[in-house]
């Protein structure tokens, strides 16, 4: 009769320490190997496969050191992933190391054979033992660029007050990943002549109008290279948060574009799921299948079923006249065409978004525009 | 020699793009990408007789069929369905019919002689479908009668079905080409293929017969431009295209109808005059023998009235005209405007506009 040893992984610890927890846990499982007992490990939330759809919890929460092979459809040796796992962790807490999910699942490919394994244990982990994956030391990659003036200071998870700088000088930047929600900004400057925050789907156009001396001082720029991710959307949030610039966003005029429009404004399907839908200030302004004159391609029929399905959708929950409207014109001229860096519509499309704010407030007023002179310039360069 | 055209009414009807309009003996109906069928009173007011919401996704086809005292309205949704109303006692009460989806464009057709009645709609993957009308006793029933299959396989853009005895099916695809059938036997006649240089970029948007089913008159894209090519019907061959004269430098190898795409024709009552409506804010009346370019309106947003400008209609908006339709002399009763011929207007700037030919007899 071999004896059990139990260890609880639980949040009932205030505040919770990551690294003592999983120092127990790798002990208990020493000493079983010793002793040939094995240890179970108890977590107070379940392992839920899967990333997007969470319907049901479908795995156990008791997970025995050695395991047993038929318990785990996806992953034979699951035991052994998650000793592999706490074990990284816990070295790279001692050594106070940051690391990113990827950079786990590569640790040991053969062991966590996909990137969904490393998700779902530590997403367990962190939901039992109620931290944040920064807490382990996993922080998000980052992916998103921004280009621009902007000065923060906040004050990190040690309370320390800390500053990052971006200028305009210098080349583009990723997204800075070293915000949570819990760490507090101070403040948040930006230089008066930055007109509005600009967001782009494609980095090619991003790059292109970072070089040139359109944006300079007069923008800040932020793509997420297509579909954003949390990094970049968390970035925009807190630009939309400390500062009162508008946010315009520039998509390509297909299914693709108003997609990557929709996950900017109301998150990831996700986030839909879980009804976390919180409007942002980002406008979608443009391009409409319209302003092209050249460049138009042929649409596939499945694009113009996700079409319908993406009205079907905006219809319902938002009202968004603009964007289902988009859609209708997309699907009736039956073509779509592609921001392209070699001739950007975008300030032709921002003067047009610039005069409508105006327009409203004060009809005879002339809409402020970008000027001719640097439009022009813009152009040339191309 | 020009002709004028005087704008009798303008109504911003609609919250978002009008995509189309038709004139029958009671009423103007258009369609809109708010999802709304609206029916406006030849009498001129200024508040729709009818109004519904169809179908949230946006209507984009509309049509009717009026015979004998009965009038059927068909309309099609962004969706793919096609949505069939009966005009009673001035409602417009819905019909159930087993129809096909994914629907297209739509065209009723009223026998003439021993000809059937029919419904042909076109299919997203490119195939037609006819259905057989049949009215007994005031009962309205569709008969699905065949499927016109097209070996392109592109998207059918448009249809129409001349209205003599001869009839002939015409129906316009993505890539260019336009395919004539047979009426009667519903058998493919002639296949026009696109002359356009690139012929990834010319859909044909519209095609139409004259009344006198001699002519058929075909919009098709050209790159950015709009052309609009005119063919004869009983020889398939190509008679000729209408170019808008133009005072610019460049040579253009083709020339062509419209600045930008043309979306809509219609013929005049005796098939000497045709309308186009075009993206470029442009609406061309020409003479078809002559083939020169009568009258010109420019749809502007300064014909609406001020108070109607809003966020998402304003100075910067596009505007275009999506659908026009001839109606004859005595149709529309308000301002004199039963003295000659007129034009119903539709497009991108959600307002319906009413125009009568200058000059009167």
């Amino acid at each position: 009769m071999t004896k059990t040893r139990s260890v609880y992984i639980e949040s009932d610890i205030r505040p919770p320490d990551p690294s003592k927890v999983l120092q127990c846990i790798l002990t208990s499982v020493e000493m079983a190997l010793l002793d040939c007992s094995s240890v179970q490990l108890i977590f107070s939330r379940p392992l839920l496969q899967g990333v997007t759809f969470r319907k049901r919890p479908s795995r156990p929460t008791v997970i025995r050191f050695p395991g047993k092979k038929e318990c785990w459809k996806f992953n034979p040796s699951i035991s052994a992933c998650y000793v592999r796992l706490f074990r990284l962790i816990l070295d790279n807490l001692n050594s106070g190391t940051v690391t990113t999910r990827r950079d786990l699942y590569y640790k040991d490919v053969a062991l966590f054979r996909n990137q969904a394994t490393i998700d779902a244990l530590i997403e367990q982990l962190c939901d039992s033992l109620g931290v944040k994956g920064s807490d382990l030391g996993v922080f998000p990659s980052q992916k998103g660029l921004i280009f621009g003036s902007i000065s923060i200071i906040y004050k990190n998870l040690v309370g320390k007050e800390c500053c990052y700088q971006l200028s305009s000088s210098e080349k583009s930047q990723l997204t800075p990943n070293w915000f949570s929600n819990d760490v507090e900004i101070l403040s948040v400057r930006i230089p008066p002549t930055i007109r509005c925050v600009i967001v782009l789907e494609k980095d090619a156009v991003f790059k292109r109008l970072c070089e040139s001396s359109w944006a300079q001082d007069q923008y800040i720029l932020v793509t997420g290279k297509g579909y954003p991710d949390h990094l970049t959307r968390q970035f925009l949030d807190l630009m939309m948060k400390h500062t009162s610039l508008k946010v315009y966003g520039f998509f390509d005029s297909d299914i693709y574009g108003l997609l990557i429009a929709n996950t900017y404004k109301y998150g990831t399907s996700q986030d839909l799921n879980k009804m976390l839908l919180e409007k942002n200030r980002l406008q979608w302004a443009g391009v409409e299948i319209l302003d092209y004159t050249q460049g138009h391609q042929p649409v596939r029929p499945k694009e113009i079923q996700l079409m319908t399905s993406l009205n079907h959708r905006l219809g319902d929950r938002i009202k968004l006249l603009t964007k289902h409207r988009e859609g209708e014109r997309c699907t009736t001229c039956h073509t779509k065409s592609q921001i392209s860096p070699n001739r950007s519509n975008i300030p032709k499309n921002l003067a047009k978004w610039s005069g409508t704010t105006l327009d409203i407030v004060r009809p005879s007023a002339t809409p402020e525009k970008v000027p001719t002179k640097i439009l022009r310039d813009l152009l040339d360069e191309t | 020699m020009g002709k004028q055209f005087i704008s009798t009414q303008i109504i911003r009807g609609h919250k978002s793009d009008v995509y189309d309009v038709a004139v029958c003996s009671k009423f103007t109906v258009s369609v809109s990408g708010d999802g709304h069928i609206k029916t406006w009173s030849h009498k001129g007011e200024e508040e729709p007789v009818n109004d519904i919401l169809v179908d949230s996704l946006g209507l984009h086809h509309v049509d009717f069929w009026e015979n004998d005292g009965i009038l059927i309205i068909g309309t099609v949704a962004f969706s793919g369905i096609l949505y069939l109303f009966q005009y009673i006692d001035n409602e417009l009460v819905p019909l159930n019919c087993e129809l096909k989806k994914n629907n297209w464009a739509l065209k009723f057709h009223v026998g003439v002689e021993d000809q059937k009645h029919r419904l042909l709609t076109t299919q997203h993957n490119g195939s037609a479908e006819v259905y057989e009308l049949t009215v007994e006793e005031g009962k309205f029933s569709l008969q699905h009668e065949k499927t016109l299959e097209d070996l392109n396989r592109t998207f059918a853009l448009s249809i129409d079905v001349s209205s003599t005895e001869d009839s002939k099916i015409a129906i316009g695809y993505m890539n260019g080409t336009v395919s004539l059938y047979d009426f009667r036997t519903l058998r493919s006649s002639y296949t026009f293929t696109s002359t356009a240089i690139k012929s990834e970029s010319s859909a044909v948007r519209c095609v139409k017969f004259s009344p006198g089913g001699t002519l058929l008159a075909v919009a098709s894209d050209s790159e950015s431009y709009g052309t609009i090519s005119l063919y004869d019907v009983k020889f398939g061959e190509m008679a000729g295209s209408l170019i808008a004269p133009t005072n610019s430098n460049h040579a253009i190898g083709a020339g062509f109808a419209h600045e930008r795409w043309c979306f809509s024709l219609d013929f005049n009552q005796d098939g000497s005059f045709l309308a186009s409506g075009g993206m470029d804010q442009k609406v061309r009346i020409w003479d078809v023998t002559t083939r020169e370019v009568e009258a010109t309106i420019t749809m502007a947003l300064t014909d609406l009235p001020d108070d109607k400008l809003t966020d998402d209609l304003n100075s910067n908006s596009n505007i275009g005209c999506l659908s026009l339709k001839y109606f004859g002399k005595g149709i529309r009763q308000i301002d004199g405007d039963d003295r000659n011929e007129g034009l119903v207007l539709v497009g991108l700037d959600q307002s319906v506009r009413w125009y009568r030919e200058a000059g009167g007899v």
